[in-house]
């Protein structure tokens, strides 16, 4: 695995590429199922760049909430050493919850229903999520455990001569899968009159399963609070709080 | 909105080859692309203006990302590792 591509003689490191080549192409996505929904460019370019900022800096939030206890946070800001704001992560889990929020703030002052922005965006997040699951493969990061059988890989980032299951292949396909069904729901539910969030609920909830059962395979640390990991608990609660949501709906319908 | 929009878009191409730098060419970049696409729908003077401040800011973070962002995500997989040892 390579974590920088050469590109007429250039390094490029491989992940910055992936994330960055993921932004562009869902935007753009984004963009054209915008205008189908008669949302203007200038609108949507607002929307994305404000739902993606809040996504990062939700990522940020929740990573610096798992990693650090209230006391070390507290001790790095009496030091006035604010380093720890940006070492270390993020959490996916927390860019998803910011990203909902940055969506709602920047369709609300924009006066765009936020349902038609979701079934605009809401198809293309397990894409964009797909390709960086690939940037994961090639620097050889977010690996699986220790494993010797086929289709295994070596992490250039870790550099120990181990071999690890290719757990990023295994979740870019599944978020490619969960993208074709999203895009099936939406055709199916495109010319009808859409006012609730279910493609939201759906992404959701097929997430928060791919999520639960992949972090079994997952190896790079030691992972999360009693038995099951950070992520593994934020997928149980989000996938109760789907079907709650579900029988919801059945109920108003 | 329009000339703001350029003059963030030029700071954020030029300081995105700096890592230290972050902390100015990200927000510059973010905003740059706000005030650039308000910048186009509410003015009809300075049009081109936004669009370049537009594009700058969006070349500007796009360099910028390539360059600089690791794989953030496994650090949270170490940083959850910490949290294990303290309970």
């Amino acid at each position: 695995m390579h974590i920088f591509i050469n590109i007429f003689g250039l390094h490029i490191p491989s992940y910055g590429l992936c994330f960055t080549s993921a932004l562009l192409l869902c935007g753009f996505l984004i963009i054209r199922s915008a205008k189908k929904r008669g949302i203007c460019f200038e609108d949507m370019i607002i929307i994305i760049t404000a739902t993606m900022s809040v996504a990062i800096m939700g990522a940020k939030l929740l990573y610096i909430l798992v990693t650090y206890t209230p006391a070390q946070m507290l001790g790095y800001i009496k030091n006035l050493d604010f380093t720890f704001i940006i070492d270390g992560g993020i959490v996916f889990y927390g860019g998803l919850i910011g990203g909902i929020l940055g969506a709602i703030i920047s369709c609300r002052l924009l006066k765009i229903k936020i349902v038609d922005f979701e079934y605009c965006a809401v198809p293309y997040i397990p894409l964009g999520h797909a390709i960086g699951r690939i940037g994961c493969l090639l620097a050889g990061c977010c690996h699986g455990f220790e494993y010797y059988g086929p289709l295994a890989v070596k992490s250039e980032i870790l550099a120990d001569g181990k071999m690890y299951f290719p757990i990023q292949a295994v979740e870019a396909i599944m978020n490619v899968v969960i993208m074709v069904i999203l895009l099936l729901y939406r055709r199916k539910t495109d010319k009808k009159d859409i006012s609730d969030h279910g493609i939201l609920i759906l992404y959701l909830l097929l997430y928060s399963i791919m999520r639960f059962t992949n972090e079994f395979f997952r190896g790079d640390s030691i992972r999360g609070v009693n038995i099951l990991s950070t992520s593994q608990w934020i997928s149980v609660a989000l996938f109760v709080a789907c079907i709650a949501a579900i029988v919801f709906r059945k109920k108003k319908n | 909105m329009a000339i703001a929009a350029m003059i963030l878009g030029i700071v954020s191409l030029v300081f995105c080859w700096f890592a230290a730098l972050w902390w100015l060419w990200l927000p510059a970049g973010v905003a740059g692309i706000i005030l650039g696409a308000l910048g186009k729908k509410n003015s009809s003077s300075k049009q081109g203006m936004a669009t370049a401040g537009l594009v700058m800011s969006i070349i500007g973070l796009a360099l910028g990302l390539i360059c600089f962002v690791a794989c953030i995500g496994c650090a949270a997989c170490y940083g959850a590792s910490d949290l294990v040892r303290y309970y």
